[in-house]
């Protein structure tokens, strides 16, 4: 069994363990009941976003400074996994909103910050395929970096401008001990699934470097 | 530009189209509305007979609205979950189909690379 497999295998049965510990553990909250298990996932999918777009912002660092491509693959794939944790995100969350706030998105600031996050990053992925080989891999190492100035937005824009809809920063560790312990458990197993994703895009990219490297050597030999 | 490119941009815009009327739209339930569907249900009871009676016919009705309820929630929390699995299952098969597709390539011409050799 390879490292990849491993990592798939365990994030299937951490995501498993974590449907039993969000519908048989954690106790039904009072205000918004059954709608409330939409948190676990909700949440860490958002902070498996973050993960992600610091993955590739630490990449693309290493890629400016290295000039090695295995940081610009790994800066690419762990965009791309970002971008469908997002797509989680915001699923989920207006499915949440128009339950608990009778709308399904509101201009406010948590939600527009994260929704100009997530276009950074569309805008990533397009800038890659509109530029040259040569260019693409330091422009978009450029943008990486500058996304991710974004995430510490995001993250305090509920405490940075007031009256907003989402609650405070510091909501998560104050639930009950049933709660916090099915969404610490979701948390790990979306990011054992992140990482999982992470090797097998890798890998993929890998082939099709080696792929066009291969018919980049007949083209010229021919 | 690439068609993929335009199909994206066209997606981001769709997006953004929708989420604005999305917005637009007034959803709050007003006062008046609840009003009426309180004094629905105590005609629906036909609550005239002796108080047993009543009681007995607005516990029904009580627990059928519980029941709408509670089947309106279950709705929310299926389709969140069913979203979350359909994305990551998709993006999964199409990582798995890509990933089959290279390594089929890569094996044709590495196999035509040796036979030229």
């Amino acid at each position: 069994m390879t490292r990849t497999q491993l990592i798939g295998l365990l994030s299937a049965i951490f995501l498993l363990v974590a449907i039993y510990f969000v519908f048989s553990f954690a106790e039904i909250e009072m205000t918004m009941l059954e709608v409330q298990k939409i948190f676990y996932f909700h949440i860490s999918s958002a902070l498996t976003v973050f993960l992600a777009f610091g993955v590739t912002f630490i990449s693309s660092i290493l890629y400016l400074i290295k000039r090695a491509d295995k940081y610009d693959t790994i800066a690419l794939a762990s965009t791309e996994i970002g971008i469908v944790f997002g797509v989680v995100v915001f699923t989920t969350g207006p499915i949440w909103a128009r339950f608990a706030w009778n709308t399904w998105w509101n201009w406010e600031p948590r939600l527009t910050s994260a929704l100009i996050l997530w276009l950074i990053y569309i805008g990533y992925l397009i800038l890659r395929s509109a530029l040259e080989e040569e260019k693409k891999r330091g422009y978009s190492a450029v943008l990486g970096i500058i996304g991710f100035l974004n995430v510490p937005i995001v993250y305090f824009s509920v405490e940075l401008w007031q009256g907003g809809l989402h609650p405070g920063t510091d909501t998560k560790m104050n639930l009950p001990p049933t709660m916090q312990i099915a969404w610490l458990i979701s948390w790990f197993a979306l990011t054992l699934l992140y990482l999982f994703l992470l090797m097998f895009r890798y890998h993929a990219e890998q082939m099709k470097i080696e792929l066009d490297t291969i018919q980049y050597q007949q083209m010229s030999e021919s | 530009m690439h068609k993929g490119l335009w199909i994206t941009v066209l997606i981001i815009f769709g997006l953004f189209f929708g989420l604005f009327l999305l917005s637009q739209i007034p959803v709050a339930i007003t006062q008046d509305e609840v009003s009426t569907a309180v004094s629905d249900a105590i005609a629906e009871t036909n609550a005239q007979v002796d108080e047993m009676e009543v009681e007995r016919l607005v516990a029904e009705k009580a627990v059928e609205k519980l029941e709408v309820r509670q089947k309106r929630r279950l709705k929310f929390l299926v389709s969140a979950y069913f979203i979350i699995w359909l994305i990551f299952s998709l993006y999964a098969l199409h990582l798995a189909k890509t990933q089959n597709q290279l390594r089929k390539r890569l094996e044709q011409l590495h196999s035509s690379l040796q036979q030229k050799e």
